[in-house]
C-alpha cells in the first residue's frame, strides 16, 4: 500500500514538475525595454555610389535598372550607412538603466534600410537583423541568436514610438 | 481513513498526468519544414565602388607594421571593374510565385559586401505576405547557383530556420527554394 502511495506521488510529482518544463521549452517569453538615442554617425557614400554606377562588374545589357529607383530622401541614398547608439531602460519614465543598443544600418531603396542590431543587457547579448523603413513606423525585426541568459535566441522585436516619452522607442521581444 | 486518502492522491496523479501529456506531446512533436518557391526577378541594383577607401586603407589604417604585409595592394590584382574587398552591392528583387510571373507574392532584398576573390557575403530577406524570411550566407560574384542559411524571421516565419536554395530559372528569374522551419508562437 505504502508504495503504490509513494509511486503515486512520484509520479503526480514528476507530472507536476514536467509541465512546466515542457511549456519551457515551447513557448516563447516576451519582455520589453524602453530605447532612447544617445549618439548617430551617417556615413555618406556618395562618391563610391557615383563611381559604382559607371565603373562596377556588370555587363552594362545586363544591368535591371538604373539606380534611378534609389529614391532615398537627400542624405540617405542606396549604400549611405548610419550608425545608431541608444540607452536601453527596464521601464517607460526612463529611470531603470538596463544597457545600450546599437543599430548599423546600410541604405537601401525607397527609405529603407538593413540594420543589425544589437541588445546588450546584464544578462546577456541579443542579435536582430532585417529591414527598417525611415519614415518612422513600426519595424519588426527577426531576433536571430544571442548569448548568455539569451544564448540560442530566436524570435522577433517590435519597434515602435514610445506614447509615455517623446523619442523613445518601445522594444517588444518575443523569444523562444 | 487510509482508503479514501489513496483514491485522492491516485486520482490527482492521474489528472496531473492528464494535464502534463498534451505539452509533452506538443513538445516533442518536430515542425515539419514549410517548402516555398519563390522566383526573383531583379528590380534594382547599385553597385559600391570603394576604390578610393580601398587605396587610403592602404596607407592609413590601424595595423602594424608588420600586419600591413598582409594588406592587398593594387600589384596588378585589382585590374579590371572588381568588385575588389569592400566594395558592396544591393540588389533588389521583385518576388513571384510561379516561373510564369502571374502574380507578384512579394520583393527580396540582398546586401552583398565583397571579400576576397570576388566572394560575398550576403544578407539577405524575403519579405512576404505572411512575413520575413532572413537568410545569409556566401555568393560568390556571378554565381547562379548558391545556398543560403535562413537564419530568422517574422510572423508565420517567426523564429525560423533552415535553407534558401538558389538555381537559375527562365529568363533572368532566380528560382529560390526555402526551407523553412518555424517556431511556435
Amino acid at each position: 500500500m505504502r508504495r503504490l502511495l509513494l509511486t503515486a506521488l512520484a509520479a503526480a510529482a514528476a507530472a507536476a514538475l514536467a509541465v512546466p518544463v515542457a511549456q519551457a521549452t515551447t513557448q516563447a517569453r516576451s519582455f520589453v525595454l524602453y530605447a532612447k538615442p544617445t549618439g548617430a554617425q551617417f556615413v555618406n557614400h556618395a562618391d563610391d555610389r557615383e563611381r559604382g554606377d559607371f565603373i562596377n562588374p556588370f555587363n552594362a545589357d545586363t544591368l535591371p535598372t538604373p539606380p534611378s529607383a534609389n529614391s532615398g530622401k537627400k542624405g540617405a541614398r542606396a549604400g549611405d550607412k548610419g550608425v545608431f547608439t541608444l540607452k536601453l531602460f527596464a521601464d517607460a519614465n526612463l529611470k531603470r538603466p538596463v544597457g545600450s543598443a546599437v543599430y548599423a544600418c546600410t541604405f537601401n531603396f525607397a527609405q529603407e534600410a538593413v540594420c543589425t542590431a544589437t541588445f546588450e543587457t546584464s544578462k546577456g547579448t541579443m542579435f536582430a537583423m532585417g529591414p527598417a523603413k525611415l519614415d518612422g513606423a513600426t519595424i519588426v525585426l527577426p531576433v536571430t541568436g544571442g548569448t548568455g541568459q539569451y544564448a540560442g535566441a530566436h524570435g522577433q522585436l517590435t519597434s515602435a514610438a514610445a506614447s509615455t516619452k517623446q523619442n523613445t522607442q518601445l522594444i517588444r521581444f518575443r523569444l523562444v | 481513513m487510509m482508503r479514501p486518502l489513496l483514491t485522492r492522491v491516485l486520482l490527482t496523479a492521474v489528472v496531473l498526468l492528464a494535464t502534463a501529456l498534451p505539452a509533452s506531446a506538443a513538445s516533442g512533436a518536430a515542425r515539419a519544414p514549410q517548402k516555398i518557391t519563390v522566383y526573383a526577378v531583379p528590380a534594382t541594383v547599385q553597385f559600391m565602388n570603394h576604390a578610393d577607401d580601398r587605396l587610403r586603407g592602404m596607407s592609413t589604417n590601424p595595423f602594424s607594421l608588420k600586419e600591413q604585409a598582409v594588406i592587398l595592394n593594387a600589384n596588378g590584382q585589382q585590374k579590371g571593374n572588381g568588385p575588389f574587398p569592400g566594395d558592396d552591392m544591393l540588389y533588389a528583387f521583385t518576388i513571384y510565385g510561379d516561373a510564369k510571373r502571374s502574380a507578384k507574392i512579394g520583393t527580396a532584398m540582398f546586401t552583398c559586401y565583397f571579400q576576397i576573390a570576388k566572394r560575398a557575403t550576403c544578407e539577405a530577406y524575403f519579405d512576404l505576405a505572411s512575413g520575413l524570411v532572413l537568410a545569409s550566407g556566401q555568393v560568390p560574384f556571378g554565381a547562379k547557383r548558391f545556398t543560403l542559411g535562413v537564419t530568422g524571421g517574422t510572423r508565420s516565419y517567426f523564429g525560423a530556420l533552415g535553407q534558401a536554395v538558389s538555381a537559375p530559372s527562365t529568363g533572368n528569374a532566380q528560382r529560390f527554394d526555402l526551407s523553412v522551419t518555424a517556431s511556435p508562437r
